[in-house]
């Protein structure tokens, strides 16, 4: 399947957004986000990837404008979103849409189907006049590859994959040019995993709308992304195409995570012989000075732990924040 | 609705109660205004017969009391007044209970601390001491007696909206209307408020039949409805006297509390079933198969 | 002489399940969960039963184990005989005492299995005591031992830290520990790493398979991910509404699955683009059904599909198939590689 070239100009930009969770806290300062930039173009997917603790669900979040940001911006369409009032927040929400991790607690049990889509018009009166209403939602439910019969179930009559779709046909309901997916599939089995990012793709094809695609699943990121942020403990280590990130990764971790992730491989099994990961994520709370994956790094040297290495260039757009990437285009 | 009635018709003991307080209902609302003014009729030569006397008539089916008032007739006109004070505090003390429950948390900071405190203070009265503060210093009129009935709940059902609402709060359904654009109110009322009815519909189900008791040792503390109006409890206070010789006065004031009371906690238990959509297979008989497959396999 | 007796006890399977049928019965509706399963395994043999939910397989270690709650599940038929003895009729208490050091399971949540108020070293401390006779302090060593073995790093001083101090694939390392403490026969593993992070989830693995491939431990591993069970696998077991549609040798149903599911599943893992999946979703088992679970779903079907369940056949040494078009199937996965 081949991919539709995203547009150029940029619907998202973040620049340098940094949370920090507990400051004056005794238990000192948990730096979710540490200093965050990357933008997402019409009809692109951008992928956030990493392992628990590395801030990309926190990142979600600010973006939403669910939460303020200790510092940094974020600007949908030029305007920065966390400057604008009620009304225009509003009005920023109809562009910037989520669809959430776990399709059991992201829909209301009390409320249909119907419903459920519904409460987007209801929150914007003027998007939608109420007679088109139910039509709209027939539609949007043949978008997501479901009959309109459904509309009157409730969501503990439906199975994940129906109820995910869902999620995403209320995603859709204000024509929203990103959306922002936090482990959409992550709940759903594998061959229903399969349906919903189909879906996800064909949409992408057909109404021209950006992803930002939260997810800790590899296989899952690299069928469906264009470019890649990978993340650890708030920064991002690694960013460039899909192709740049998996078949030429440059950062340690990045490799590393390539690496551990499982394979089928009729030509016999490595996992005992291969070189993994040692240890465990450290704790936000206190991150290694210098560059924060040295403790695990297995090419850590002394300048490691005296500078934190920022972003440099490794190829057209590819970028990796590490004093000793790996350069030579060596496939893994 | 056809559904709540297919509902109910499954469940036997809740098909029961639910026809019996429904008989109740048009006994207190309909019937009790019409014969209101012919239950003071007292008749001397019929004093302190005990029931189901046929000679004396159908007035006399449940016995009479000293001034030889149909007790029958006196325990219909009373119903009205029982059964007012019961539902009008119940719902009444939901409404706002409720309400506020759910505003205070779901929005936190220093209103709702104010509210708590507040149902704290109201909590630490025992019922009947706050009740005799209050109807002593106020007539025990209806409209105080409900007032007081009310105060002296609100609590609860603040402090059940309130947890309920808690739990609920960080739900990602409340993000997802938080990222369609809801208002604070509109999350409150369209998103919360249907996840806390079911639990707060069987707290009123289950409180009418406390209120009336509570209403009921009221009268017994002569705290109650003042004569010429007469509740149930009231009905009971004034029998008590004639416990060993008439038994009837008593008894059947009394059973008809006991019966309305434990019909609405049957009802109550019916409720909690069939408005919550995720419990309803309990009541439908097939979906019972597909729960435990869901929640058995994997 | 001890020759013949050695061979003869490598060539009696440890675990052998016999057309086993389960289902789970309330009021008057009834749920086929498992329809007729049939497997053997031998010692120190990892088996995969790969399966998405709804296909059964976590009631079937259930039912292995013991832990099947009995209403509202009901065993129909089918036996499971654990190194020559038959689990299924044996009277609670016998069962108990047979697998308690024989075999032993490692779960998906390993924060629910371990009690929160006794250290970890007590508590495997605890099951030698009980199991051996073993004193506390000679236990407690034991448990630092146990502890290095399976990678804690201070395993002396971890020891006498409590179940909230360590981290998931800490935990999940604790709980794998516990479980080989008495050197089982075989262990059933339940999802272990399915709510740990990548990294850690492989580390787990490598574990796993490191102390299968040092010890004579048999392995009967659950997951929904053909790719770890790829890894760690000798033979796998796949499993769709309750039956197994495929099993055999891992490697050459990687290569060339011969039933439509599994090549769905293999091709979601193998592949890289966004592909045309498998449409609609596991049948309701709340019905009997004739013929082939997976007809409404697969490209292949076909009228006999609807009318006749396939049974499983041999289609080559070392793999077995229930469909009837594998060989159409294996004609194609020939020419797409």
């Amino acid at each position: 399947m081949d991919r539709l070239t995203p547009i150029g100009e940029p619907v998202l930009e973040v620049e340098n957004a940094v949370k920090h969770f507990g400051a004056g806290r005794v238990g000192g300062v948990v730096r979710a986000v540490d200093d965050v930039s990357f933008v997402v173009r019409r009809a692109e997917t951008v992928a956030l990837v990493g392992e628990s603790g590395c801030g990309k669900s926190t990142l979600g979040r600010l973006v939403m404008c669910f939460d303020r940001p200790t510092s940094g911006s974020v600007r949908y369409e030029g305007e920065e979103i966390f400057m604008l009032g009620t009304a225009a927040l509003r009005r920023y929400r109809r562009g910037v849409q989520m669809v959430f991790q776990d399709p059991n607690t992201s829909l209301n049990p009390r409320l249909t189907v119907a419903r459920s889509i519904q409460r987007a018009w209801e929150s914007n009166r003027s998007f939608l006049p109420r007679a088109q209403w139910r039509s709209r939602i027939a539609e949007l439910l043949d978008m997501v590859g479901l009959s309109s019969d459904r509309a009157g179930f409730y969501p503990h009559q439906l199975s994940g994959g129906q109820r995910q779709r869902v999620a995403i046909a209320r995603a859709l309901a204000l024509q929203p040019k990103v959306v922002i997916c936090d482990e959409p599939v992550s709940a759903l089995d594998v061959s229903i995993q399969a349906q919903i990012l189909a879906l996800l793709y064909k949409l992408q094809s057909t109404l021209g709308v950006s992803y930002l695609f939260i997810s800790h699943d590899l296989d899952v990121v690299r069928r469906i992304s264009h470019r890649v942020l990978v993340m650890y403990l708030g920064r991002i280590v690694e960013t460039g195409t899909v192709a740049d990130v998996f078949e030429r990764p440059a950062h340690p971790y990045t490799r590393a995570l390539l690496a551990a992730v499982p394979k089928a491989d009729p030509n016999g099994r490595t996992l005992l012989t291969r070189r993994l990961l040692e240890g465990e994520p450290p704790s936000p709370y206190s991150p290694p000075s210098g560059c924060r994956f040295r403790t695990r790094c297995p090419i850590a040297q002394d300048a490691c732990s005296r500078t934190d290495p920022s972003l440099v260039n490794i190829g057209q757009e590819h970028r990796a924040a590490c004093l000793f990437p790996v350069r030579e285009p060596e496939k893994l | 609705m056809k559904n709540y009635l297919s509902m109910l018709l499954v469940d036997r003991p809740a098909l029961v109660s639910a026809m019996f307080l429904a008989a109740i209902v048009v006994v207190a609302f309909v019937i009790a205004p019409i014969i209101a003014e012919t239950a003071q009729l007292q008749n001397l030569r019929l004093r302190m017969q005990p029931p189901f006397q046929w000679e004396n008539g159908w007035a006399a089916l449940l016995g009479t009391d000293a001034l030889g008032r149909s007790l029958l007739k006196r325990m219909i006109a009373a119903s009205n007044i029982t059964l007012t004070i019961a539902v009008t505090s119940a719902f009444l003390t939901a409404f706002i209970g409720t309400a506020i429950g759910i505003a205070g948390g779901y929005r936190g900071g220093f209103a709702d601390s104010i509210a708590m405190r507040f149902a704290d203070v109201i909590l630490s009265f025992p019922m009947l001491l706050l009740a005799l503060l209050f109807l002593y210093l106020l007539e025990p009129a209806i409209t105080n007696i409900i007032l007081l009935l009310v105060i002296g709940r609100l609590p609860l059902y603040m402090r059940v909206a309130r947890a309920e609402t808690l739990s609920n709060r960080n739900m990602l359904y409340i993000d997802a209307a938080r990222g369609l654009g809801a208002s604070g109110f509109s999350i409150c009322l369209n998103e919360i408020a249907p996840v806390v009815l079911p639990t707060i519909a069987t707290l009123v189900a289950l409180d009418i039949g406390f209120l009336m008791l509570l209403e009921s040792a009221l009268s017994f503390l002569g705290l109650g409805v003042q004569s010429p109006n007469v509740s149930w409890g009231g009905l009971v206070a004034e029998g008590r006297r004639w416990i060993s010789s008439s038994w009837w006065l008593t008894v059947f004031p009394g059973l008809a509390i006991f019966l309305t009371a434990l019909s609405s906690n049957v009802l109550s238990n019916w409720l909690r079933m069939a408005t919550d959509p995720a419990q309803r297979w309990r009541l439908e008989g097939q979906g019972k198969g597909r729960e435990l497959a869901e929640r058995g396999q994997g | 002489m001890r020759d013949t007796v050695q061979t003869e006890a490598v060539r009696e399977p440890l675990l052998v399940v016999d057309d086993l049928r389960v289902n789970f019965e309330m009021g008057e509706t009834s749920v086929y969960a498992v329809r007729g399963l049939s497997f053997s395994m031998n010692r120190g043999e990892v088996v995969a039963v790969i399966g998405e939910s709804g296909s059964g397989k976590s009631v079937t270690i259930k039912t292995i184990l013991g832990t099947l709650q009995m209403p509202p599940g009901r065993l129909l038929s089918g036996s499971v005989r654990f190194d020559g003895e038959e689990l299924l009729t044996m009277a609670p208490r016998a069962r108990r005492s047979l697998q308690g050091d024989r075999i032993a399971m490692v779960f998906q949540d390993a924060l629910a299995a371990l009690n929160p108020v006794y250290t970890i070293g007590w508590q495997i401390a605890e099951i030698f005591h009980v199991h051996r006779g073993m004193p506390m302090s000679a236990g407690m060593r034991a448990a630092g031992e146990l502890l290095q073995l399976v990678g804690i790093p201070n395993a002396t001083q971890r020891v006498n830290e409590y179940a909230h101090q360590f981290s998931g694939g800490m935990r999940q390392r604790v709980m794998i520990a516990m479980s080989i403490a008495l050197r089982p026969q075989l262990l059933l593993a339940d999802e272990p790493t399915t709510a740990l992070d990548v990294t850690v989830q492989a580390q787990i693995m490598q574990l796993l398979a490191r102390l299968s491939a040092e010890t004579e431990l048999a392995m009967l591993l659950v997951t929904h991910n053909i790719a770890i069970a790829a890894e760690v696998a000798d033979r796998f077991l796949v499993m769709y509404a309750g039956s197994i549609v495929e099993m055999g040798s891992a490697d050459k149903i990687i290569a060339a699955p011969a039933h439509p599911y599994t090549k769905a599943l293999v091709d979601l893992a193998t592949r890289e683009d966004v592909i045309d999946p498998i449409p609609g979703a596991p049948p309701d088992l709340r019905k009997a059904i004739d013929g082939c679970a997976f007809e409404p779903r697969c490209p292949f079907a076909t009228e006999i599909c609807r009318r006749v369940d396939p049974e499983l056949r041999h289609v080559q040494v070392r793999q077995s198939v229930a469909c009837h078009h594998s060989e159409r199937l294996a004609k194609e996965s020939a020419w797409t590689g």
